[in-house]
């Protein structure tokens, strides 16, 4: 299992348009993806789900990723947060 | 395969369309049916040609925006069957949770959790923001 912790650097936060992203990145991968803010942590497979947070921009977010491609997962979860984010 | 039906009073259907396309991008396999906009086609019409797209082994999914409206009655009497689904008064986050579910899940359990979703989505939101500032 991975963990890890993203600073959400986006003013807007996750928004319908970067969650849905965050959603289809998720489709690519078998293993289980979860995002935790505060004490609530709900599956990446759902676009409401993660809305439901209400991430903004300046909060921290953690990443759950559980399965047999975690590893390549977390290339393309930290690509989404550090780069693709600020873009969308 | 698993295909979609918005069919609407007017309108309805295409500007969700539009916003849905905006949020999730393009996606294929989604129908359309704007019912009485054309005086000259009726909304049977338009369903059977929608439905020369589906197959036996398709999943259709129809939403339809008003549960005893005469676009809903219409689906069920002539489309619903055992691969047919119908949801009545969608909204844009149901219908994102159901076109964005996963293939492998079972249909019947996308809609449920996306009715529950999109029912959560309806929030009156300066009353939330009041409970929240207390």
């Amino acid at each position: 299992m991975i963990t890890k912790d993203y600073i959400i650097t986006a003013a807007e936060g996750i928004h319908a348009r970067p969650a849905t992203n965050l959603v289809k990145l998720t489709k690519n991968y078998s293993s289980l993806i979860s995002i935790k803010k505060g004490d609530r942590t709900v599956k990446l497979s759902s676009l409401m789900n993660i809305l439901s947070l209400g991430i903004k921009g300046g909060e921290t977010i953690s990443i759950i990723i559980d399965g047999e491609d975690e590893t390549s997962a977390i290339i393309a979860i930290d690509a989404f947060f550090e780069e693709e984010l600020k873009h969308l | 395969m698993r295909k979609f039906l918005i069919a609407t009073h007017g309108a309805f259907a295409k500007g969700i369309k539009s916003s849905l396309d905006m949020i999730i991008g393009e996606t294929d396999n989604v129908f359309l049916i704007q019912a009485y906009l054309d005086d000259h086609i009726s909304v049977e019409d338009e369903l059977a040609t929608v439905l020369t797209h589906i197959t036996a082994d398709d999943e259709l999914v129809i939403f339809t925006d008003l549960l005893g409206g005469s676009v809903n009655n219409i689906m069920i009497r002539e489309a619903l069957k055992n691969n047919v689904h119908i949801v009545s008064g969608f909204n844009l986050p149901l219908l994102i949770e159901v076109i964005m579910g996963d293939a492998g899940t079972p249909v019947t359990e996308i809609i449920e959790t996306a009715i529950i979703d999109g029912k959560e989505q309806m929030i009156y939101v300066n009353k939330l923001i009041t409970q929240q500032n207390d």
